[in-house]
């Protein structure tokens, strides 16, 4: 990355021009696959927000426009810095256009008209709104309007049936796709699930499930402390897939237990925590699964080999030898980068959405 | 799960594509191919989650080893081919278990039953439910002696009798060396499988720039409006190797290249740039567009022979300023060879859209750069306006880069800035690295993979083949029966003979400078 330049307004163009020229007999490739624009209040979170930035752009170079504002200074203030992100891939290196805007009181309002002249036409615009949407914002719909797919981050919301109700209100007016990147998260798990319950009988068993249990990371970090939410996920896709009635949520100890009425029989899936600071914060380290018959199917997250999921089903009789599915690599950003890949809304998630708003409960969770 | 019922866990179009569980059995396992290309593929499919848990590879070859040799060789391999590297030592470790070296010899009716047997307890062992894909990794002509063994073993499934299981083979190019023993390879391999079990690779169909080929064509209607004979002037194919043949001497004299490149990748490359659009993505959809294809070429005139084919064979040379040795100096290669390292022809598709247009394929090696390309050059437009004296504008030209720097270019006319009114021409260039900024999947990934998923769309349906056959038998025939007088004939490091050059002069036109 080049050193930020600060620049007004005006000269965002043409200073990112002159970093250019300066670069010209270095080696470096000028690459733009998308816009990209990030939306976040400047808290603990900015940091973590600019990291997946940073990681996107290695995977797809793009043109990023950095928006965060200060909502608790007292001063009026707009800075813009200008810079140059590069994937470092070595002798041949892959850059791309970073550009930063940092707002405060009366100024906030002049971020739409500083965006919407720098996002390169003939391309995606993709725009990562990195608070809850259920807080109204004003910018949110200005910034919207030039958006062909709108990422939410769930990790920011208090309230998770409120933010449920709020991406839907927001898909129903909305021109644009929406996407969430919890969602992305456990993309790997729902895949992974998906092909170990893919054949007929398979599925038949999943679908008389009586137990399930998903254990989460419930240590968090200062920027991502919304732990439960990848595993309430899981839990309610499965539900909604597999056609089961919601009944009801609790929580007890530290576990959170839902209840759904299935074909035949009460399903209960048991949310569970566990505690470990060297692994990713919501990260779903297992999911186990008794059927009526009193089959159980285990996945196992390799603690140290992320994306090593050992599998193993038994019954009372039998134990069959362990297999392993591979997840893609998860990767900071990678989830990220998989919601950009995806075409149209998740007809998934937005089930998953319906099904969270009901669950008045998982407010004071 | 059948196709029309929608599985209640899967999203269309976002949820990763089920694999079946299968064990993939290499024969030849111990050949250049399996360390250099097949492994790592594999390797990669696995690191990228792309098969199935339950899986396992069986390396099956005449040389004594043990699994524990055979697995750390293939380690070695990795950490040299992959393009991915170094390997990722903690998914190696429970990898490497799915690894089996089977040795025996090709004819050896027990070497059969054993790997019957070993077979069996991997799927006792890893639920890998008999399903299997043997890749035959040979010299053509053991293709009939493996498959007749392993029927008789009972490794080849009946596929109208067996449903719950399945067994497919994958067979390397060439597919015959002409028509006729292409027809009757065919015929040995019907003794024992079907035609849907039978996927014959071709590993430019693997690569992304050739299935972006379809993509270009029908997701952009811009080009498709001019992708035909009012608005193409002709149609340029290279496919240029800077290399020399290397340790496979003894393998080119036989085959040559029109054998080795032209019949297959080239006629491919042709197919898929030449035909109509399919009615669906379907595989035997596509397949039957590049049949129509290749049954509209016209076929060769005595005439075409002497004027619209041009072979050679390199001469000692320069690549990239280092002295080379000639073809007939190389290993293995008679010093009084004939065989072609060089061909180009001039093709012409009877149909509709391209009635009257030329396409032009050439390939070779030592050449001097490796490059690989389509170049789709377009009629000038009418000669009112802009034109110089004494000077052509150039022709647009839009060129789909296959390998490497794979990409596409369109060169324009431009006036250049003042005030007066010089034209030049520019370019307008897209390249996969620069814009998607990551490494795309090895050929051999996707095919592998494909071939575990049952869908056979990028390898070669057995009509391609004979049509392809059926086109270029006659010219290996003449060729064989008239020797050429003045090989070698051309230099290594330049773009081939001097005859190639003459014979687009002759049509008023020339090679593009890649």
């Amino acid at each position: 990355m080049t050193t930020a330049q600060l620049v007004s307004p005006a000269e965002i163009q043409s200073a990112l021009n002159r970093i250019w020229e300066s670069l010209e007999t270095k080696n470096v490739a000028r690459a733009c696959l998308f816009n990209l624009i990030f939306y976040t209040q400047k808290n603990h979170r900015t940091p973590y927000i600019q990291k997946i930035a940073q990681k996107v752009v290695e995977k797809f170079p793009s043109r990023v426009i950095f928006v965060s504002v200060d909502k608790v200074s007292s001063q009026d203030f707009l800075k813009t810095e200008v810079s140059i992100l590069s994937s470092s891939k070595g002798e041949f290196d892959v850059a791309c256009d970073y550009i930063q805007l940092e707002a405060a009181g009366a100024q906030i309002e002049r971020i739409p008209f500083i965006v919407l002249p720098h996002i390169l036409s003939d391309l995606p615009v993709y725009l990562v709104w990195a608070e809850d949407p259920s807080k109204d914002d004003p910018l949110c719909y200005q910034l919207e309007q030039f958006a062909t797919r709108l990422i939410f981050d769930s990790e920011a919301t208090e309230n998770l049936p409120r933010f449920a109700a709020s991406v839907l209100a927001q898909q129903a007016k909305s021109h644009c796709d929406i996407a969430d990147l919890n969602w992305a998260r456990i993309e790997s798990w729902r895949d992974m699930l998906s092909m170990a319950f893919y054949s007929e009988d398979k599925l038949a068993q999943v679908q008389h499930a009586k137990n399930i249990t998903i254990t989460y990371n419930a240590q968090g970090t200062s920027f991502f402390c919304h732990t439960k939410i990848q595993s309430i996920y899981l839990q309610a896709w499965l539900a909604c897939q597999l056609g089961w009635q919601f009944k009801t949520v609790r929580t007890e100890k530290n576990n959170l237990i839902f209840t759904y009425q299935g074909q035949s029989n009460p399903i209960e899936i048991v949310l569970t925590c566990a505690q470990d600071t060297k692994l990713p914060p919501g990260l779903i380290l297992s999911v186990d699964i008794v059927t009526t018959e009193e089959e159980n199917f285990s996945f196992h997250r390799h603690l140290e080999i992320l994306h090593q999921i050992t599998y193993q089903h038994s019954t009372c009789k039998q134990c069959d030898l362990p297999s392993h599915y591979i997840f893609t690599k998860a990767e900071s950003g990678h989830s990220l980068v998989k919601e950009i890949c995806h075409r149209g809304t998740s007809e998934h998630y937005l089930k998953v959405l319906n099904l969270v708003k009901t669950m008045d409960t998982l407010s004071q969770c | 799960m059948s196709e029309t019922t929608a599985h209640p866990l899967e999203e269309p179009g976002v949820s990763s594509r089920f694999i079946e569980p299968c064990v993939l059995v290499i024969f030849g396992a111990t050949g250049d191919l399996t360390a250099r290309k097949l492994f790592p593929a594999i390797y990669n499919l696995c690191r990228e989650g792309q098969l199935p848990p339950q899986f396992a590879c069986v390396a099956f070859a005449r040389r004594d080893k043990s699994n524990e040799e055979f697995r750390e060789e293939m380690k070695q391999a990795i950490n040299s081919y992959s393009r991915v590297k170094p390997i990722d030592e903690a998914l190696w470790k429970n990898f490497q278990e799915h690894i089996y070296y089977h040795r025996s010899e090709f004819h050896d009716d027990a070497g059969y039953k054993k790997l019957q047997e070993l077979l069996g307890n991997i799927d006792a062992k890893l639920g890998t439910k008999g399903n299997r894909v043997f890749y035959l990794s040979t010299q053509p002509s053991f293709f009939p002696l493996i498959c007749e063994k392993m029927q008789t073993a009972g490794l080849i499934y009946d596929a109208t009798k067996v449903q719950a299981k399945w067994s497919r083979i994958i067979i390397e190019k060439p597919f015959g060396h002409d028509l006729a023993s292409a027809n009757a390879l065919q015929k040995e391999l019907l003794r024992f499988l079907k035609e849907e079990q039978i996927y014959r690779i071709d590993h430019y169909l693997g690569k992304e720039s050739v299935q972006n080929i379809l993509v270009f064509r029908f997701a952009n209607s811009l080009f498709e409006s001019v992708w035909n004979n009012r608005y193409v002037d002709h149609v340029q194919i290279t496919v240029a190797e800077d290399i020399g043949i290397g340790s496979r001497g003894a393998f080119f004299e036989e085959a040559g290249l029109l054998r080795d490149i032209v019949q297959n990748h080239m006629m491919q490359l042709l197919s898929l740039v030449a035909m109509e659009p399919p009615v669906s993505l379907a595989a035997d959809a596509i397949h039957d567009e590049k049949v129509k294809v290749l049954e509209a070429i016209r076929p060769f005139q005595e005439s075409d022979f002497k004027n619209a084919i041009v072979r050679g064979q390199y001469a000692p040379g320069y690549i990239n300023g280092e002295a080379v040795v000639g073809y007939r100096q190389e290993k293995n290669v008679s010093p009084t060879s004939v065989v072609e390292t060089y061909a180009a022809l001039r093709l012409y598709i009877d149909n509709w859209r391209w009635s009257g247009v030329p396409f032009y394929l050439r390939g070779g090696k030592r050449l001097p750069k490796k490059a690989t390309e389509i170049a789709i050059v377009f009629k000038d437009p009418p000669g009112v306006l802009f034109q110089q004296p004494n000077k052509r504008n150039e022709p647009n030209t839009l060129s789909l880069r296959i390998q490497p720097d794979e990409g596409t270019g369109l060169k324009i006319n431009c006036k250049v800035p003042g005030p007066s009114s010089p034209i030049q021409p520019v370019k307008m260039d897209f390249r996969y690295g620069s814009y998607f900024g990551m490494s795309p999947p090895e050929a051999y990934e996707r095919l592998i993979q494909d071939c575990i998923l049952g869908d056979n769309t990028l390898f070669a349906r057995e009509d391609e083949v004979f049509n392809s056959w059926h086109l270029l038998t006659p010219l290996l025939e003449y060729w064989a029966a008239n020797k050429p007088g003045d090989f070698p004939n051309y230099q290594s490091g330049t773009w081939g003979p001097k005859a190639a050059d003459e014979m687009m002069a002759r049509d008023g036109r020339k090679w593009r400078l890649i």
